[in-house]
């Protein structure tokens, strides 16, 4: 990690949890306001509950590396080729939200796997049977814990289903990362393809990744049915930083052996999700919610 | 719900402490492929130049048995910049590959008139010089420690002799001293056959000065493959015995005074020591130091070894290279001053690796330099790079 991205990582990180724990601090301490008890119940209140879904990632890349260098051969011919949102992930985490007077301000921490697909792919020779094909298909799987920050505006404050508008940022805290490999090896050499399997490889590459952080913008209904709050939601992350670890980019053999080394990548997911929430303030013997 | 909070904030700072020493961009892995199907590269040496890397190389050229000669050119951060092929001559690639002056210098032969060739190329290989050498048949070569001096061993087939000599810069002869490789044509027949068909089996030829002024070379004496010392006189002053091929020295370094890093073999055995004892004025056998230190399983018969001296701060480390038996490149750092061994590191997977040399760079970023041959695709054989910063290095190091 570049001294630079680790400091401007902490950074983010320092302002979005330093204004949630002063924002929500701050907003635990009002005091109730003038009203009803159930006026007052729904002007402001926190909610806590569990919070699941799925996730696709587009994988922007900056810089494109390779551990290839060609003798005589256009360096592009060595881009990688990346599929967009086509791998679904999953997760799970914690949802909390403090509601005030129709904006809400929220932290989700969550787990999360990331999933995308990359190729590689390389040729020798121009004719058959001079000619021979290697494609490296590799899936990349991340697991990271996200911590969103993020503040909501409910449109219709009233009634049961009650949708809203979110942004805010994040931070990710990448815990695991590894690489499926298949090989594919193409010859040529009888004068038709002939395809055969050069194993499938699953490497370990943690290290090659660092912590990330972006911001988010989406879309969601809150709906109050059956004494629970349900909210789906629909969450785009824009990544804002480089996912990858520069220092180590060439420091795995394994990854260095097979020509593949992560190229300079900023990630944007697709974050669909479930949450289940309940209130907290007020909730006692002498209140029913719904 | 403060608490809860507190909690939440107190867990990216502990994630942020566990953060290890970074390790800078300055390194790099690099794999110089060729679309030719049908084209095979062997490295022999690489070295620093003033605005990135020069690797000099084996390539099979028309109308000659012996190797030919191409010389790639690459930037700081490893990209392939150009090359130079000489084509039909010279042949015979020699390393070490050799800084003066701003020129990089390495030993052929012209297949014609089988007489020695010294070639220098600038850092862009737009430019090359090849001066004449009066000796036969290159072996090996390596810098001297007397400036703009190299030191050469060398074949002569007609009097039959391992030659080792200082040559000028302008291929003049400046010392030369000959002993005999043993009647008959069998030694001459094995020499010849290293040159046309190394094969899995090279022959370690090296040359090198001791500390103490002599210099030593590790080539056919008396029938064997042996490290002779010499003063340049009628007779060697000392010689570590090798066993026909079968047995000897695969490259050595000195340390100081008569002690010596050095990796060897015995037959499919291999051997290494960061502290061998052996005497420039004695006549001692290769063998006894394989009774002594041991046969290190890991790496492959026959295979080529590397030896390099490594400083990181205020201590010296002794790193040894060789093949593995699953052909990966494995490296043994062991402490200089103490002999202790304090890490191990394999580089290399899926596809064979293949070593040809390992060397610091002599500049203050102080990268490690190791360079080889892998397969892409378990088939096409072609020249690595690994600049290894020295953070990397210290990451292999026990603590």
């Amino acid at each position: 990690m570049k001294p630079g991205n680790l400091l401007f990582n902490r950074s983010i990180l320092f302002v979005l949890l330093a204004f949630s724990a002063i924002t929500l601090v701050g907003q635990a301490r009002r005091a109730p306001g003038i009203g009803g008890y159930t006026e007052e119940f729904l002007k402001t209140q926190w909610w806590l509950g569990v919070k699941v879904g799925i996730n696709y990632t587009d994988p922007n890349p900056i810089t494109s590396y390779s551990s290839i260098s060609t003798i005589g051969l256009p360096e592009q011919d060595l881009d990688k080729g990346y599929e967009v949102f086509s791998l679904p992930g999953a997760q799970a985490g914690m949802d909390l939200t403090f509601y005030h007077r129709g904006f809400s301000i929220g932290i989700q921490p969550t787990y999360k796997r990331i999933r995308y697909k990359y190729f590689n792919y390389r040729t020798w020779g121009f004719v058959a049977p001079n000619l021979f094909d290697m494609e490296y298909s590799i899936e990349q799987r991340i697991d990271a814990v996200d911590v969103p920050l993020s503040l909501k505006y409910e449109i219709i404050q009233s009634g049961k289903t009650r949708p809203f508008i979110m942004a805010g940022g994040y931070y990710s805290f990448i815990t695991h990362a590894e690489k499926k490999v298949d090989i594919t090896y193409t010859d040529h050499a009888t004068g038709s393809p002939i395809p055969t399997s050069g194993g499938t490889q699953i490497l370990g590459v943690t290290q090659q990744f660092q912590n990330y952080a972006g911001v988010l913008g989406g879309v969601g209904v809150s709906l109050d049915y059956l004494n629970i709050r349900t909210v789906f939601e629909a969450v785009y992350l824009r990544g804002l930083t480089d996912i990858t670890n520069s220092g180590n980019r060439f420091t795995q053999t394994e990854l260095t052996s097979i020509g593949d080394v992560n190229d300079e990548l900023k990630m944007d997911n697709i974050n669909v999700s479930l949450s289940f929430v309940f209130p907290l303030r007020y909730i006692d013997k002498q209140f029913q919610a719904y | 719900m403060k608490k809860l909070f507190y909690f939440l904030l107190v867990i990216p700072f502990l994630y942020s402490c566990s953060d290890e020493d970074p390790i800078p961009e300055t390194g790099f892995f690099k794999v110089y492929d060729d679309v030719n199907y049908g084209v095979d590269y062997h490295a022999i040496d690489v070295v620093k130049s003033s605005t990135g890397f020069i690797i000099l190389t084996a390539t099979e050229i028309d109308r000659t048995d012996f190797s030919g000669i191409q010389l790639i050119k690459v930037d700081e951060e490893g990209e392939f910049e150009a090359e130079l092929t000489f084509d039909p001559a010279p042949v015979l690639p020699t390393g070490e590959l050799m800084e003066v002056n701003g020129r990089y210098y390495f030993f052929g032969m012209d297949p014609q008139t089988i007489q020695v060739q010294l070639i220098s190329v600038n850092d862009s290989l737009s430019d090359e010089q090849i001066v004449n050498v009066p000796l036969t048949y290159p072996l090996a070569a390596a810098a001297s420690s007397t400036s703009n001096q190299f030191l050469i061993l060398s074949y002569d087939p007609f009097n039959a002799e391992s030659v080792i000599s200082y040559i000028g810069t302008d291929g003049s002869i400046i010392n030369t001293a000959a002993y005999s490789i043993g009647a008959g044509e069998d030694v001459e027949a094995t020499i010849l056959d290293h040159y046309l068909n190394p094969g899995e089996q090279p022959l370690p030829f090296f040359v090198g000065e001791t500390p103490g002024g002599s210099v030593f070379f590790n080539g056919f004496y008396n029938y064997s493959m042996s490290m002779v010392f010499s003063d340049f006189g009628g007779t060697p002053t000392g010689v570590l015995q090798g066993q026909t091929t079968d047995g000897g020295i695969r490259k050595a370094m000195p340390i100081s005074g008569n002690i010596f890093a050095v990796g060897g073999f015995q037959f499919n055995d291999n051997f290494i020591a960061v502290d061998a004892s052996i005497s420039s004025t004695a006549i001692a056998s290769s063998v006894d130091l394989y009774t002594l230190y041991g046969n290190v399983t890991e790496y492959r018969s026959y295979t080529p070894m590397d030896i390099a001296s490594y400083d990181i701060g205020t201590t010296t480390y002794t790193i040894i290279a060789a093949e593995t038996e699953n052909r990966q490149i494995g490296l043994y750092i062991f402490d200089q001053t103490t002999g202790e061994l304090v890490g191990k590191h394999n580089i290399g997977y899926l596809n064979p690796y293949t070593l040809a040399s390992l060397r610091p760079e002599t500049d203050e970023e102080n990268h490690l330099l190791l360079t080889g041959t892998t397969y892409i695709a378990n088939r096409f054989q072609r020249i690595y790079l690994n600049r290894i910063p020295e953070e990397e290095v210290s990451s292999w190091i026990s603590q």
